[in-house]
């Protein structure tokens, strides 16, 4: 370390190195350290880029625990189903009280669709404007934590942004990973958004209704799906119709049982 | 700033790299650069033990046996693994 210097009063002059250097240039040369060939000195760190985000992810889960909620992640391209099902779970799911945390670009449309069935919802519109994030990340979910009330409830539903890219790279602090997919979006996609069909605990297949009138192969689907998750529990469903509805909240109260086991299930604290 | 980059984090090098130096311009880090790693996913057979490199499809299955149970060994790295501090660069 001691040959680093910085700011030092130095006057050495490297401005031959890099000045006038053009971008195509720079990814043409990637590895060519000619520039650097006296005076470095190389420090080994080993840094995780996202270790900020994911240190915040970590305070959310704890304080999610701390109070006996378990946090579901909900994620899926735009249109896929998330708040028609949503809808259709606060309508069954009585017994655990559920809070949502709303994830949108823009507009409380979704927020909207989802009052009047007594949970608490927290919006998070992430843009300014039109446009904005493409997905939630753990210091955006922290910001909607002190307008849910924590200590009066036993889950957290977080609706990601429509997407299947983004959300996949960022732990919000969620205990579970749920998807929907929607069959009017095509067999491949597990292998064209492998990350975030492979992030998952629960796929819910939506939109089953449509079936009929779809040339939709589901064996073709679940064996995309199965290469590149073979641990995700599928439910096949219908939003709509209300069909799988029920077996999608056996499964959340699972998580429950599973992740905040005191509460919401009839069971005690001392058990 | 080396850096290494999964197969299975949703990254495109060159972005970040063109994001880097914008970020950098008209800072004491001006003209630094970013060395990218791509670093292959690769999962391990359970069964078999076999180390199979996923390629361009992302099948989880073991090139050996087909079988699923397997473990990823790479591919999810998203890292500073070092710096390449230039003396007296800042000047």
């Amino acid at each position: 370390m001691g040959r680093f210097h910085r700011h030092d009063g130095t006057t050495h002059s490297h401005d031959d190195d890099h000045i006038g250097h053009s971008h195509d240039d720079d990814h043409a040369d990637v590895g060519d350290h000619s520039g650097y060939g006296t005076g470095t000195e190389r420090v080994e760190v080993l840094e995780r880029i996202f270790a900020e985000n994911d240190r915040t992810a970590a305070a959310n889960r704890a304080d999610f625990a701390g109070r006996g909620i378990c946090a579901v992640n909900l994620m899926s391209s735009p249109g896929a189903g998330k708040t028609e099902l949503l809808r259709q779970t606060l309508r069954r799911l009585s017994g655990p009280r559920i809070g949502i945390i709303e994830g949108d670009i823009e507009t409380s449309l979704d927020a909207d669709r989802l009052t009047g069935f007594g949970a608490s919802i927290a919006l998070v519109n992430t843009g300014h404007g039109f446009g904005g994030e493409c997905h939630l990340d753990a210091p955006m979910v922290r910001s909607a934590l002190p307008r849910l009330p924590l200590d009066d409830l036993d889950m957290v539903l977080i609706e990601n942004v429509g997407n299947l890219v983004c959300p996949a790279e960022f732990d919000v602090g969620e205990h579970a990973r749920a998807m929907v997919y929607s069959i009017t979006e095509g067999e491949e996609k597990p292998l064209k958004y492998p990350v975030m069909f492979r992030s998952c605990d629960l796929v819910v297949v939506n939109k089953m209704d449509l079936l009929p009138y779809l040339g939709f192969d589901l064996d073709l689907f679940l064996a995309n799906l199965r290469a590149v998750n073979p641990a995700a529990t599928v439910i096949q469903a219908s939003a709509r119709t209300g069909d799988g509805v029920e077996a999608w909240c056996q499964w959340l109260r699972g998580q429950i049982q599973t992740h905040a086991p005191a509460v919401g299930t009839g069971s005690t604290a001392t058990d | 700033m080396h850096v290494q980059i999964g197969q299975l984090r949703q990254i495109v090098p060159d972005t970040l790299a063109y994001c880097w130096e914008l970020l950098c311009a008209d800072t004491a880090l001006a003209g630094s650069r970013l060395e990218v790693e791509n670093i292959p996913a690769s999962i391990r057979c359970r069964a078999c033990g076999r180390t199979t490199e996923l390629g361009d499809l992302p099948v989880f299955a073991c090139g050996g046996c087909t079988g699923i149970n397997v473990e990823l060994l790479s591919g999810e790295e998203f890292l500073v693994t070092a710096l390449d501090l230039a003396e007296g660069a800042n000047s």
